[in-house]
């Protein structure tokens, strides 16, 4: 048998296992393909007493709630929907919280919940 | 990211860069449709000529001050490749003039070019099924590595090698070094990667740094099988029968033993989804040396020996250990086909001078050693790094290891194989030639550093000599198995029939079972893509709310995929400092600890003391494992959160 027609066969399985292996890790990279995790982060870090969030949810479910605890005493709370992919943004600082000593947003999405606190001590 | 958009560009790129343009010079050096190269050789030296003439030819574009982008390597590797061409046509003119078709041409009949393709087939199989749980970017060496290539493609520019190190400073107590060169990266390993990316504009996360490693592991397995056929073709033995002793049979049970045995663990498909770029070129370009080597040799062709001093020469920019190691086995080589023939050491060393002194090699070696004096030094003869690797063994994990570990690691049944091939070898060969004087060396000398490292002063890991020892017990492994194979066809009449049957069902299943058994172990049930993605999504938030005048702390113990953290910032090889493995710390105490106080004690007055000096105001941290130190600090803020990662703010003062 030619040994270029074994070279094609070789290079066909080859780019067979590149295009498998290429495209696996695009679709493992994709955040919003079965993925089931999601974070919360303040919006300005540098700023020192805005608490204002942003929640991104790459789970199914789009239902969140939150609460603002000021030196462990609760502030404010609400609901809302975050859908799969989105950076939902919460511009939530109270000015209550402005005198607190210790602040902590907690965001709960079913049974986890995920907390940011910020010490003014 | 859209499939084709990434993909095909990635794939014209690697085309044109790692084959086409070794093709073309190595149709000047060998007639188009010359019958003593196989095909395998001619795809295998056109990747290896390509890296050569790419890691040479950005080398000196970068040193000559020019950016190195789309346009300038466009015009100066086309320029190159020419004129290498031309270079290389001029020179073996009189080779190829001379040139006569070879007395066998490699050809497989129908059977063997269908149990090749089984071969291959089964190989690329289990190989892409164990890739596709690891193809997510986690391995910390490729982190590393791609940091340097990035650098390369992002700025244009040669990376200078350094980082900066917290260490112990009287005054203040820890004090961050300015940048202090490092050894252990060498150029060649990053040059390709960044071509690649310059190019087709891949991105650094996706799948192409394990495809191409993936693609050099596959044309390493057709180097061995290559260097088989002719070695066994070298072999002669008394009562081995054509049928079955044949360089196209070597070459299919090489394929076998490196293939669909063994195909996942060190040093293969492990090290490609691990990055280890250094050792999966070297895999590749020993064998190829090799090659070159016993092929210029034996056939008289000064070409191939050319060939041998260019690919050399390219493996010492690419990695320093594969470079020593292939030192070692040429000159255990060199010694023993002298030994084996000091009756006639004048006429082969007359034989060996005069095919050195040919046009194309001497060539070769002038422009070698000007390239060496007047362009570019490997990275680690500038940095005087030789040193670290020789010497009494420092470690116990650099003392050698025992016979058993030998074992376990190249496997049962090829290191059994190979000693029986070395006693055929040793007292069965009618001619003492060259395939003898390579094989018995390369496992010699390997196994002598493996075993004993001490008795050669060389102070390198022990396990990762190892990983080299599996290249030729295979080889010798195979051969082994064909020749036993031939004489039990040989002496069938002689044994009883089911002797000869329970034989060859042990060897078999003995063979099957232990290769089969490597890559079951190897293989990973679940893929990490949810908590990388999570590190990804942390490091872009904070390479957004920093600058390079914040200093990060993050863990290495616990986080996927962290050293793939410094892609996303770009502001230094160190940059984010790490906490390094547990071990580290306990098993060389003069190592610094403020990593370690910063998040394992940060409340403490040396974790304290450690954020004052080294200026650390983020700290990025595995959320089950750390948190609870940092929940209960009062100088700390969290402001990020996820179920993977939390990322603390050091409280400025108000």
């Amino acid at each position: 048998m030619k040994q270029s027609a074994l070279l094609v066969l070789l290079i066909i399985f080859l780019f067979c296992s590149f295009v498998f292996l290429f495209h696996r890790s695009i679709d493992e990279l994709n955040p919003e393909k079965g993925k089931n995790w999601w974070s919360v982060s303040f919006i300005r870090p540098d700023r020192n007493r805005n608490i204002d969030i942003v929640v991104t949810n790459y789970t199914e479910t789009k239902d969140f709630s939150y609460q603002i605890l000021g030196d462990n005493t609760l502030i404010s709370e609400g609901n809302f929907e975050a859908p799969l992919g989105e950076n939902k943004v919460l511009l939530i600082t109270p000015e209550k919280s402005f005198s607190q000593q210790h602040v902590v947003v907690r965001v709960k999405h079913k049974d986890e919940v995920q907390e940011l606190f910020r010490n003014y001590k | 990211m859209w499939f084709p958009t990434a993909f095909l560009p990635f794939l014209a790129t690697l085309s044109a860069l790692c084959f086409i343009i070794g093709w073309f010079v190595l149709g000047a050096l060998f007639e188009r449709h010359s019958l003593i190269l196989t095909l395998w050789e001619k795809l295998c030296f056109s990747f290896a000529l390509s890296q050569s003439i790419l890691i040479f030819g950005m080398i000196t574009i970068g040193k000559a001050g020019i950016s190195l982008n789309v346009l300038t390597l466009s015009v100066f590797l086309t320029l190159l490749t020419v004129f290498l061409a031309i270079c290389f046509s001029l020179l073996s003119r009189r080779e190829r003039q001379e040139e006569k078709p070879p007395q066998h041409i490699f050809t497989f009949s129908k059977k063997q070019a269908l149990i090749f393709l089984l071969l291959i087939g089964a190989t690329l199989l289990i190989k892409t099924i164990y890739l596709s749980n690891t193809i997510v970017p986690t391995a910390t060496d490729l982190g590393h590595h791609l940091y340097w290539a990035k650098s390369i493609s992002e700025t244009g520019n040669l990376p200078f090698y350094a980082e900066q190190n917290i260490v112990s400073d009287p005054a203040s107590g820890f004090r961050v070094t300015s940048p202090e060169p490092i050894a252990d990266f060498i150029i060649g390993e990053h040059l390709t990667l960044a071509a690649i990316s310059i190019f087709s504009a891949a991105s650094y996360l996706s799948a192409f740094p394990v495809l191409f490693l993936h693609l050099i592991n596959i044309l390493s397995l057709l180097a061995l099988a290559t260097l088989a056929y002719y070695l066994a073709r070298g072999i002669k033995l008394p009562g081995l029968k054509k049928s079955l002793w044949s360089g196209e049979n070597a070459f299919l049970v090489t394929l076998l033993f490196f293939g669909p045995l063994y195909s996942i663990g060190s040093p293969q498909s492990k090290f490609v989804s691990g990055g280890v770029v250094g050792n999966i070129f070297g895999n590749l370009f020993i064998p190829l040396i090799l090659l070159c080597l016993y092929r210029g040799l034996r056939t008289k062709d000064s070409r191939f020996l050319g060939l041998a001093l260019l690919f050399s020469w390219t493996l010492a920019y690419i990695h320093h250990l594969s470079t020593f190691m292939f030192l070692f086995i040429l000159v255990a080589t060199i010694l023993l086909h002298l030994a084996l023939h000091f009756r006639n050491l004048l006429p082969i060393l007359k034989d060996w001078f005069t095919l050195l002194l040919r046009p194309f090699p001497l060539a070769v070696i002038t422009m070698s050693v000007l390239f060496f004096f007047y362009v570019a030094m490997p990275t680690y003869i500038e940095t005087n790094a030789v040193t670290t690797a020789v010497g009494t063994p420092t470690r116990t994990t650099r003392t050698g290891l025992t016979f058993e570990q030998v074992s376990n690691s190249v496997g049962t049944p090829r290191l059994a194989l190979a000693l029986l091939g070395l006693f055929f070898l040793a007292f069965g060969t009618k001619t003492k030639g060259y395939a003898r004087s390579f094989l018995i060396a390369w496992i010699g000398i390997l196994l002598l550093i493996t075993l004993r490292p001490d008795l050669l002063f060389i102070d390198i890991p022990s396990s990762r000599i190892g990983a080299y020892l599996s290249f030729p017990i295979g080889i010798l492994g195979s051969l082994s198995f064909l020749i036993l194979l031939s004489y039990l066809k040989l002496y069938r009449d002689f044994l009883p029939r089911i002797l000869s049957l329970f034989s060859l069902v042990f060897l078999f299943v003995f063979i099957f079972s232990n290769g089969s058994y490597d890559n079951s172990s190897s293989l990973l049930t679940e893929s990490k893509a949810e908590p990388i993605v999570a590190t990804i999504h942390a490091s872009e938030f904070l390479a957004a709310h920093t600058s390079s005048d914040d200093r990060i702390v993050k863990d290495h113990n616990f986080i996927v995929g962290d050293a793939w953290m410094k892609l996303f910032f770009m502001r230094g090889y160190s940059y984010p400092f790490s906490r390094a493995y547990f071990g580290r710390y306990e098993t060389n105490p003069d190592r610094e600890h403020c990593t370690l106080y910063m998040i394992s004690t940060p409340s403490s007055k040396d974790g304290e003391r450690c954020f004052q000096a080294t200026g650390v105001n983020f700290v990025v941290i595995d959320s089950v494992k750390d948190s609870a130190q940092f929940d209960s600090a009062k100088k700390f803020s969290k402001i990020y959160s996820s179920r993977y990662i939390t990322i603390y703010q050091k409280n400025t003062s108000l």
